[in-house]
C-alpha cells in the first residue's frame, strides 16, 4: 500500500475540504503546525481532513494507529503518512 | 450520590477512584488532597473571585472544588487564550493556572462558593453567569434522577472541553457527585475514542463529534458500546441520530438548554413518530412570549422566568420542537457565537471603520466577515485578513472566527439604514475581490 501525492495537493485537499477561501496552498507552509498555528485550525476540522483523507485515499482513519496526531501535524507528515498507507485515489 | 456541597465531606473509599488518567485511577484521597490544598491557598482574604484557568480536567475539577470550599467566586474562562485569561484577570483577586504540588491542606468543608460561567452575550459583549452551590446540586440531582439509574458505575467519557456549563456537568461534577470515575483526556479523535470506548463508558458529546465520528471509523466493528451518549450543544441531525441507533439500540440522550438555563428538556431520536419532540424535564414549567421565543421556570434556571432566544412550537401533549434563533448568536458546532461580540471586537481593530458578521449556511455553516477599512494606505487582502484573523484569534476560539471576508466600500444598507442579513449574505455569494 501507499500513493505518492505531492505537498501541493494535499494542500489543495485541505482547502477545498476546509472551506478555506483566504488561502492559498502557498500560504501553507509545508513543516510547520497545522493545528496550532496560524491557519486557526481545530479539533473538528482534523475530523474533517480524516473524513476527506479517508473517502479519497481508503486511509483507515489512523484510528488503531496511536500516532495518529502525529500524522496530522503538518502537510508533509500528512504527505508521508499517505505514501505509506493510502490506497488508488478515487472512490 | 452526594450531594455537591458534600463532595469533599461525604462517605468514599479514599482508594477508590475519582478519574482515571488512561488506565491509570486517581483516586478520592488525591482529589481531596488537592482540592484542600487550592483551600487553603491565601487563607487571610476570604471569598473574592479567582479565575480557574487550569486547561488539565484534574487541576480543573480539584481546583474548582478547593476553590469553592474557600467560598470563592470561581471564574470559568470559555477558553484559556492569552487575551481571554487577561481580560478575566482583571478583577479577580487571584489566578490559579496548575495545583500547589506542596503546602497546606485544608480540612475537608462544605462547598460554599459560586461558580461564574462565561457565554457569548447577545449584546457586544460576552455575558457572565453566576450559578451557585445549591443550583449546581440541583442540576445535577435532576440529571441523576432522569438518566442516572442505567449507568451503574460506569466511567465517564468526553468529547467535550470541561469549561464550559455542558462539559462542566456532564463530564465533571455529575461524575463527582454520582461516584462515576471521570477520563482526564477529552476523546474526541478516532484513536482516543476506541481507546476510551473499551472501558465501557458514559459518552459525554456533542453534534460535531457524533455526526463525524461514524465517518472516521465503522463503529460496528469496534468490541465495546458506551453504556449512554449523551449530546448537546446543539440539535442531532435525524440522519446521525439514526445511524447512532443502528449501532446503540438505546439511541442518543441529546438535552437541550444554556448557561443560564442549565437542562431544558431531552429526546432520544428514533424510528418511533413524535421522537423528535423535546419532552421538558420534571421540574422546569415552560410558557411561551408573544414571538414564540420558549421562556423557562425552574429553580434552576433562576428566580424569574428565563426567556430563551429560541422559537418553539408546543404540542397538546407539552412536548415541543425548536424552531430557531430569534436573535443574533449562532451556534457553530456547538458552541454559541455572538455576533455583535464578533463586530464589536472587529470595530476595535485601528484599520476598521465598521464590520458585520453573518452565518453563511452550506454543508459546513461558516461566519463570513463584511468589514469597511477607514482610509489609510492599500493593504492586500491577504494581508488584511492575516491581520484582523490574527486580531479576533487571542480572544475567540478557531471555531468562532470568520473564514470569508469581504471588504466593501460600505455596508449593504437599504433605504431606511436597516443593514439585512439578505444584502449581506448576497456579498458572499460573489466570489471575493482581489485587492
Amino acid at each position: 500500500m501507499g500513493i505518492a501525492i505531492t505537498a501541493q495537493e494535499m494542500k489543495e485537499l485541505i482547502i477545498e475540504t476546509l472551506g478555506l477561501e483566504e488561502i492559498t496552498p502557498e500560504g501553507i507552509p509545508d513543516d510547520q503546525p497545522l493545528f496550532a498555528g496560524g491557519l486557526g485550525l481545530d479539533s473538528i476540522d482534523a475530523l474533517e481532513l480524516g473524513i476527506a483523507l479517508r473517502k479519497r485515499y481508503q486511509l483507515q482513519s489512523s484510528g488503531q494507529d496511536p500516532a495518529s496526531r502525529e500524522h496530522f501535524r503538518t502537510v508533509n507528515t500528512l504527505v508521508a503518512f499517505v505514501a505509506e498507507h493510502g490506497g488508488a485515489p478515487g472512490a | 450520590m452526594l450531594a455537591l456541597r458534600d463532595l469533599l465531606l461525604g462517605e468514599r473509599g479514599a482508594a477508590s477512584p475519582a478519574a482515571l488518567a488512561g488506565n491509570l485511577p486517581r483516586s478520592w484521597a488525591a482529589f481531596r488532597r488537592d482540592a484542600g490544598r487550592v483551600a487553603a491557598l491565601a487563607p487571610g482574604a476570604t471569598g473574592g473571585r479567582w479565575l480557574l484557568a487550569c486547561e488539565e480536567a484534574w487541576d480543573f475539577a480539584a481546583g474548582l472544588a478547593g476553590l469553592l470550599q474557600a467560598g470563592r467566586t470561581v471564574v470559568v474562562p470559555p477558553n484559556f487564550l492569552p487575551a481571554t485569561l487577561a481580560r478575566l484577570a482583571i478583577g479577580a483577586d487571584g489566578v490559579l493556572r496548575a495545583l500547589p504540588e506542596a503546602g497546606p491542606v485544608r480540612a475537608p468543608g462544605p462547598l460554599t462558593g459560586t461558580v461564574e460561567f462565561q457565554t457569548a452575550g447577545t449584546t457586544g459583549e460576552p455575558k457572565a453567569v453566576t450559578k451557585d452551590v445549591p443550583r449546581l446540586d440541583a442540576e445535577v440531582a435532576m440529571l441523576e434522577a432522569c438518566f442516572g439509574g442505567p449507568l451503574g458505575p460506569a466511567p465517564v467519557a468526553a468529547t467535550v472541553p470541561h469549561q464550559h456549563i455542558y462539559g462542566c456537568l456532564f463530564r465533571i461534577l455529575w461524575p463527582l457527585a454520582a461516584g462515576r470515575p471521570f477520563l482526564l483526556e477529552a476523546c474526541g479523535d478516532p484513536g482516543s475514542f476506541r481507546a476510551a470506548l473499551a472501558l465501557a463508558p458514559v459518552l459525554v458529546s456533542s453534534p460535531a463529534h457524533l455526526a463525524r465520528l461514524p465517518e472516521l471509523m465503522d463503529l460496528r466493528t469496534l468490541p465495546h458500546q458506551p453504556v449512554a451518549v449523551f449530546s448537546s450543544g446543539g440539535p442531532l441531525g435525524r440522519a446521525e441520530a439514526l445511524a447512532w441507533r443502528q449501532w446503540l439500540p438505546a439511541g442518543v440522550v441529546e438535552v437541550y438548554g444554556s448557561t443560564e438555563s442549565g437542562g431544558i428538556a431531552w429526546r432520544r431520536q428514533g424510528e418511533a413518530p413524535g421522537s423528535e419532540l423535546w419532552t421538558p424535564l420534571p421540574d422546569c414549567e415552560l410558557a411561551q412570549d408573544d414571538d414564540g421565543a420558549l421562556v423557562v421556570r425552574s429553580f434552576r434556571a433562576g428566580p424569574a422566568p428565563l426567556r430563551m432566544e429560541d422559537a418553539a412550537a408546543f404540542t397538546p401533549e407539552g412536548t415541543f420542537r425548536l424552531l430557531g434563533r430569534l436573535d443574533r448568536t449562532v451556534k457553530l458546532e456547538g458552541k454559541r457565537v455572538s455576533l455583535p461580540e464578533l463586530e464589536t471586537a472587529l470595530a476595535a481593530h485601528p484599520w476598521v471603520a465598521r464590520a458585520a458578521v453573518i452565518l453563511l449556511e452550506g454543508p459546513r455553516p461558516a461566519l463570513g466577515a463584511a468589514v469597511v477599512l477607514k482610509p489609510g494606505p492599500a493593504r492586500s487582502r491577504a494581508e488584511l485578513v492575516a491581520a484582523l484573523r490574527g486580531h479576533l484569534a487571542g480572544q475567540f476560539e478557531p471555531v468562532g472566527l470568520p473564514r470569508r471576508w469581504r471588504f466593501p466600500e460600505a455596508l449593504p444598507e437599504d433605504g431606511r439604514g436597516k443593514l439585512t442579513a439578505q444584502a449581506l449574505a448576497a456579498l458572499f455569494r460573489r466570489p471575493g475581490a482581489r485587492r
